[in-house]
């Protein structure tokens, strides 16, 4: 897959570090539109034993809502999970490389309320 | 919610749970139907498309009263490539008539516009509750449980699971498992309010009528697209991009998403648009080789949980409200019988078969791999393909001959004719 990224043309690498205001918005002007009823638990499980050694973690980067994040050293932080703002899409467990995130869901109508969906 | 008894029990107020237990209090079963969102549609996002078929077989003229966005009378296809792209559309303005042909609609109006039907019929729709796992006598499904606390128990003679592609009583039930990045997309999309007018001017629309925009060459070379969807005053952008292709980019999906908005061709279309919601989901892309055992004594799985979605035609509410209508005739078949075991349910199993949806799905059963293993469709082809007409188009004193010669140099290089033929051959995959 590698050696398609090297093929890209001029064009979509120039686009790629392109400045790309005003479209250009964190996620957390994103999220801020979106509905949410916080539950005062966590409904994502995460067994965080085996974090330290997985080389990815691709929970951080595929999650679209940045639930997930790295605090600390490569060898000694921690995963910090900011379940607010879970989306409840999913795919955090399905990346898991070691199987260890469950999702659940928020009772009693917590968690995303799309308003448009 | 208390300990009670019902006929079935649906779980999941999409598409194909309500279908489900529409068609099942219709024919005067006593249907409890649980969404665990605040209203049906809370959790539920998809791109933005519904189809007539079969939807008006169950509301007759469903158009005249569902909250519909607009009426789809244009599919766009845009290549895109750099600042460039080419751009196919089929319109047909007959759709802009009755009985019209497909239509864009926001969930959390339409899922609880349809649970009102259902309502209507006489299902008990709970909100708000979670079902948190199955009642089983011995080998056979008899129930569920809402919340952790006992008590929160409800009996039913067969449970229909429409929990959505994450399905966790279809896991639960062991006749699927979890999602895995090969059979899942993320679909991110938000959503941009403007005036209708403003829309209906970009996209060269008449009042009430819509665009579906679909992209390719904007997942930097990885399998997916982008869409945009025209609703009445806003429009829904998204990007889709398969969950194992995304882990390889080591990137977000919304920086991908931010590149889609951000290119030259699709940024004057959303420009001064208002962001009033941004939302993500999981698709089923694994096509026919992707559906699991359907149904074990006393349940049944229907819609995403069955994993009856198309990739290429991007049918999904359709399979979804198909499966639940013939999940809810087995179930009715059963009720005669009073046999709630997999000797009777397995019969959905042999209508799903023989039905629109799994022979589609079974028709076109290679197009997920032949997608999801080609890169080239998504990266090196738009490049390509925009280089070679942007170089005819060019008029540079540069002899036309020389430019073809380049155009198949390119291609001799980047892809190479052998691969471009088998790619060719591969694409048949794809024929309807």
């Amino acid at each position: 897959m590698s050696n398609v990224i090297g093929n890209q043309s001029r064009e979509l690498r120039e686009l790629k570090t392109a400045n790309l205001q005003p479209f250009h918005r964190k996620i957390t002007e994103r999220l801020y539109q979106t509905r949410f009823k916080v539950f005062k638990e966590n409904h994502l499980i995460v067994d965080k034993s085996k974090c330290i050694q997985c080389a990815d973690k691709p929970c951080i980067l595929c999650c679209p809502a940045n639930v997930y994040r790295w605090d600390g050293s490569k060898e000694s932080g921690r995963l910090i999970v900011e379940y607010d703002g879970c989306l409840e899409c999913g795919a955090c467990e399905v990346v898991c490389p070691y199987s260890k995130i469950t999702l659940t869901y928020p009772p009693a109508g917590h968690g995303v309320n799309f308003r448009y969906g | 919610m208390v300990s009670e008894r019902f006929d079935a029990i649906v779980v999941g107020a999409g598409p194909a749970g309500t279908s489900a237990a529409l068609a099942m209090a219709r024919k005067g079963l006593n249907v409890l139907l649980i969404e665990r969102g605040e209203y049906p549609g809370a959790k539920n996002m998809f791109g933005g498309l519904i189809y007539r078929w079969p939807l008006e077989e169950i509301v007759p003229k469903f158009w005249e009263k569902a909250p519909i966005e607009r009426f789809v009378t244009e599919h766009r296809y845009l290549i895109l490539s750099g600042g460039s792209g080419l751009t196919f559309s089929f319109k047909d303005l007959k759709w802009g008539t009755p009985p019209y042909n497909s239509f864009s609609v926001l969930r959390a109006n339409f899922d609880k516009w349809y649970a009102s039907q259902a309502e209507e019929a006489g299902v008990l729709l709970a909100t708000s509750s979670t079902v948190t796992d199955l009642i089983w006598d011995e080998k056979q499904v008899v129930g569920v449980r809402a919340g952790e606390r006992s008590g929160n128990e409800v009996y039913g003679d067969v449970i229909v699971a429409a929990d959505g592609v994450n399905s966790r009583l279809g896991v639960k039930a062991g006749l699927r498992k979890v999602c895995t990045p090969q059979n899942v997309a993320l679909g991110v999309k938000e959503i941009f309010e403007l005036p209708s007018e403003t829309i209906e001017s970009r996209f060269n629309l008449q009042r009430n009528q819509g665009t579906a925009l679909l992209a390719l060459g904007v997942t930097r070379g990885m399998m997916g697209g982008g869409f945009i969807y025209t609703n009445r005053q806003s429009l829904s952008v998204g990007l889709v991009i398969p969950l194992d292709h995304l882990m390889k980019l080591k990137i977000e999906a919304y920086q991908l998403l931010d590149e889609f908005e951000a290119h030259p061709i699709i940024a004057p279309l959303i420009d001064g648009g208002r962001a009033k919601e941004y939302s993500a989901h999981l698709i089923p892309e694994s096509g026919y080789y992707g559906i699991p055992q359907l149904f074990t004594d006393g349940f049944l799985l229907a819609g995403d949980a069955a994993f009856l979605c198309d990739v290429q035609y991007f049918e999904g509410t359709n399979m979804a409200m198909l499966s639940g209508l013939l999940a809810a005739e087995t179930v009715i078949e059963a009720k005669k019988k009073g046999d709630f075991t997999t000797r009777t349910l397995s019969r959905y199993s042999e209508r799903l078969n023989s039905s629109y949806a799994v022979k589609e799905l079974y028709r076109r059963r290679n197009v997920p791999k032949f997608l999801g293993g080609n890169p080239r469709l998504f990266g090196t082809y738009p490049e390509v393909l925009n280089r070679a007409i942007g170089e005819l188009l060019s008029m540079d004193g540069k002899p036309k001959e020389t430019k073809r010669k380049a155009v198949l140099k390119d291609i001799r290089k980047r892809v190479g004719y052998l691969r471009l033929i088998r790619d060719v051959l591969g694409s048949r995959s794809m024929l309807p």
